[in-house]
């Protein structure tokens, strides 16, 4: 290959060739990469918002993705997805004669070699709670599995399950899968013939009888990970779902045995059906990782988190999305000099004074207050000089957004749903605005940050499609341009079949899709589901329909429908009227009354009540003017005719546009 | 099929053992999904000069018998940045800069990550410890940042650089 470009032959690096280099350079050398020229290190900050009712809280995030974009939060279970696979038979022929390995295959484990245990590079476990059913259902290959090791109680599974993946050659490394799911408490065995395919084997049904107590099947797993911990040493990757492990003690024992475990993962699972325990929250203490210097990747999330002034100094990603206070954000500004990837969920208050005072103190950073948005430390008397809130500043965000090894940047914002936080659930409307109304001042902040950012080539920012819609709806209070969107709009003439199709489309984003209706007539829409996302009719739809749909189609992403501006069921109009479901829904397709004689249209406040609504990210109305048969010359001047009532319907829709704040 | 002929941008052929280039996953796809099973069939690799498939090929021979690593798994995003280097990929990889950018683009464009990794490693070692002003010299890159910026830079750099 040539290089071509003469001059400058970095010039024809690509990028990801660019980011490969930078990827085996130290911060300092990447810090002073930043002085050779604008463009030495491509860059790119994606922004994204969104919002979300996470547990007990909402939390509003920017997401500033640079360098890296193919990080996802989901990848830790990456090992987990390897299906399939085959071990090297080399390793233990006479064991791999008699399994099969992959999600298919239930693992005894005294029949596993040791020598292959030792092997494992992957770790994946699954503690939950949740009632299996669906998971059953999901994946009928799962009932081998229940046949083999599960009962049935009281109408919710119980089962254990553990397989080996691997694959020829080890290309991919040996990875074990652990779970043990179902409900804790008994709720009384209904016997065997509750499960058909056990009753097909003896040897399934001596293993399903054997079984008397849930708790064995727990027990039992507990069991094959103690066994795994006594026989692990090449581990190095352990992701963890509702494990507890006796306060994470199992976990000192496998980081001593596996000096080469650098990623953890801790999930825990916040929303299981049933668990009394909801709301509580399990904690992490830091202290058990804080010599554990190979670690390099963390990952922790709905737990709590103790001391994490005592995380080890050399992690590449750490995300923290269970809430850390803004001390802690200092801290790691300041000493986790290796991140690469970075996200957390930030409390934006000050729960360890002294943490914040010590690092004032030692002066790293020399500004600890400043960078809270407090002005001075505490006086003598030990009271703060200054009553200001703490929060995330400018100032704190820019010490890692300008850094070029900081690669991937998400700031989610907590907000309490109520003053009488943690414990109260329902939200406080009032108390919630007053923080939205706050936030808005921070995401001018950032806004201004990143547009400061030499470098940055672009700067998306954008509402994420899976928000309920109420919180969509609640963000458009924020303020104007809080949830950005882009109208796109393009008239279009198609001749179809018998009708002319005028369509006004406005394109947001790519969303859900759920039913679509091509070409067949459509009876009754009023009878569609209100849980739908994505509706499209290419059939025609009268306008009562339409008014339906607004009112009762909640959740609406997509909508696009070919309109007859007709009403052909008075009944279902009249219906809606006194209802009050809406109020005005006469007035919607253009008449006064349920007397009146206007023939209905396409009225603006129906059409604003698709645009308006920002869960609506794509709509479409085609406006579908009626044959009239072989009349060449009649058709010609009723369509002008019709044509030029449509004139007065863009200026409608224009109108309608030129008002809705945001487009 | 034991060979494949290769077709360099400057139009030379070069026939090479299929085991030795299976590190390429542009030329492994190719000959699978294009059915190359003809020892005549030539596959075009227009954007790598001759000297260059050279270079790519003495690679390739060299690590014929290498095991895929961990590392190379998609599903898994780079642990530790290892910047070990054996002897022969040193002894190797010592050539003119403008010959070593044009490996790294092949390496690149055929999708052979091991060889890309060695001249992004080497690549990173050129840069380590150098001023802003020497990488500029060493890559011929114009400063197109005014004092000011740079000004900016150091000061925003500076809180990580006091240590």
């Amino acid at each position: 290959m040539s290089s071509g470009g003469g001059d400058e032959p970095w010039k024809n690096f690509p990028t990801e060739v660019v980011l490969k280099i930078m990827q085996y350079l130290s911060r300092a050398d990447l810090l002073l990469s930043r002085l050779v020229s604008k463009n030495f290190v491509p860059r790119q900050i994606r922004a994204a918002l969104w919002i979300f009712d996470h547990s007990k809280y909402l939390m509003v995030g920017l997401n500033l993705q640079t360098k890296r974009t193919d990080y996802e939060n989901g990848g830790e279970f990456a090992a987990g997805k390897i299906q399939g696979s085959e071990l090297d038979k080399k390793i233990v022929p006479g064991f791999v004669q008699s399994h099969k390995f992959g999600f298919d295959t239930g693992l005894e484990f005294d029949t596993v070699p040791e020598c292959l245990l030792e092997k494992v590079r992957f770790l994946s476990i699954v503690l939950s709670k949740k009632c299996k059913e669906c998971e059953v259902q999901e994946t009928g290959r799962n009932m081998r599995h229940l046949a083999t090791r599960s009962i049935y109680i009281g109408g919710k599974f119980f089962f254990r399950r553990a397989f080996l993946a691997g694959q020829n050659g080890c290309k991919k490394p040996l990875c074990l899968y652990i779970s043990c799911t179902g409900k804790r408490e008994t709720l009384g065995m209904r016997g065997a013939r509750n499960c058909n395919k056990a009753q097909k084997n003896k040897r399934h049904l001596a293993n399903f009888t054997a079984i008397t107590d849930p708790n064995h099947v727990a027990g039992e797993t507990l069991g094959d990970l103690d066994h795994f911990q006594g026989n692990s040493g090449n581990l190095i990757s352990f992701c963890g779902l509702n494990a507890d492990f006796d306060e994470f003690y199992w976990m000192d024992l496998i980081i001593w045995r596996n000096p080469g475990l650098n990623r953890i993962c801790l999930v825990k699972n916040v929303t299981d059906e049933g668990d009394d325990t909801k709301g509580k929250m399990d904690s992490v203490d830091c202290n058990w990782i804080t010599d554990f210097q190979n670690l390099r990747d963390l990952t922790i999330m709905n737990y709590g988190i103790e001391n994490l002034a005592k995380l080890p100094l050399n992690l590449n990603h750490l995300v923290l999305l269970s809430l850390v206070s803004l001390e802690n954000v200092v801290w790691m500004s300041e000493n986790e000099q290796e991140l690469r990837n970075f996200g957390i969920a930030v409390h934006e208050e000050v729960a360890d004074e002294s943490l914040l005072l010590q690092m004032s103190q030692i002066g790293k950073p020399r500004n600890a207050y400043e960078l809270v948005g407090l002005n001075d430390p505490p006086n003598a008397e030990g009271d703060p000089s200054t009553s200001k809130d703490a929060i995330l500043t400018p100032e704190l965000v820019r010490r890692f957004i300008h850094l070029p090894h900081v690669e991937n940047l998400l700031f989610d914002f907590v907000l309490i749903l109520s003053p009488d936080h943690p414990d109260d659930q329902e939200k406080n409307e009032e108390f919630l605005t007053e923080q939205i109304h706050r936030l808005k001042d921070r995401f001018h902040h950032l806004n201004t940050v990143c547009n400061k950012t030499p470098g940055i080539m672009e700067l998306v920012i954008k509402i994420l499609k899976h928000l309920p819609r109420a919180d969509l709806l609640s963000s458009r209070l924020v303020s104007k341009d809080f949830a950005p969107c882009q109208v796109f709009a393009s008239v279009e003439v198609i001749n179809h079949n018998k009708i002319l199709t005028v369509g006004l489309k406005f394109s947001g984003c790519d969303t859900l899709q759920d039913l679509t209706i091509m070409n067949y007539g459509t009876r009754n829409p009023a009878k569609l589901p209100p849980s739908l996302t994505r509706v499209t009719l290419e059939s025609p739809i009268s306008l009562e329909s339409l008014v339906w749909m607004s009112v009762n189609l909640r959740e609406l992403r997509s909508f696009q429908v070919h309109l007859h501006e007709t009403v052909v069921d008075e009944a279902l109009l009249l219906h809606m009227a006194q209802i009050g479901r809406p109020w005005n829904a006469y007035q919607l397709v253009g008449r006064a009354g349920q007397a009146d004689n206007n023939a209905p249209i396409l009225m603006p406040p129906l059409i604003a009540r698709f645009i308006c609504l920002p869960h609506v990210e794509d709509l479409l109305f085609d406006l579908i003017l009626p044959d009239h048969g072989d009349d060449l010359v009649t058709s010609a001047q009723l369509l002008a005719m019709q044509i030029d009532r449509l004139t007065d319907r863009f200026q409608f829709l224009k109108e309608v546009c030129d008002n809705s704040p945001g487009i | 099929m034991p060979f494949v002929n290769l077709e360099s941008s400057d139009g030379d052929l070069v026939k090479v053992d299929v085991d030795v280039i299976k590190c390429s996953v542009t030329i492994n796809a190719l000959i699978e999904h294009l059915g190359l099973e003809d020892d005549n069939e030539v596959v075009p690799l227009q954007n790598v000069g001759t000297e260059t498939l050279h270079k790519v090929l003495a690679w390739a021979k060299h690590h014929k018998d290498d095991l895929p690593s961990v590392d190379d798994d998609e599903d898994d995003p780079p642990r530790e940045r290892r910047t070990d280097i054996t002897t022969w990929d040193a002894n190797f990889i010592k050539m003119e800069q403008i010959q070593l950018f044009d490996l790294i683009l092949a390496a690149n464009y055929l999708d052979i990550s091991g060889l890309l990794d060695l001249g992004c490693k080497i690549v990173a070692d050129m840069i380590k410890g150098k001023t802003a002003d020497e990488i500029r010299t060493m890559f011929n890159i114009v400063n197109d940042l005014t004092p000011q910026e740079q000004e900016q830079i150091r000061k925003e750099n500076e809180w990580c650089e006091e240590k």
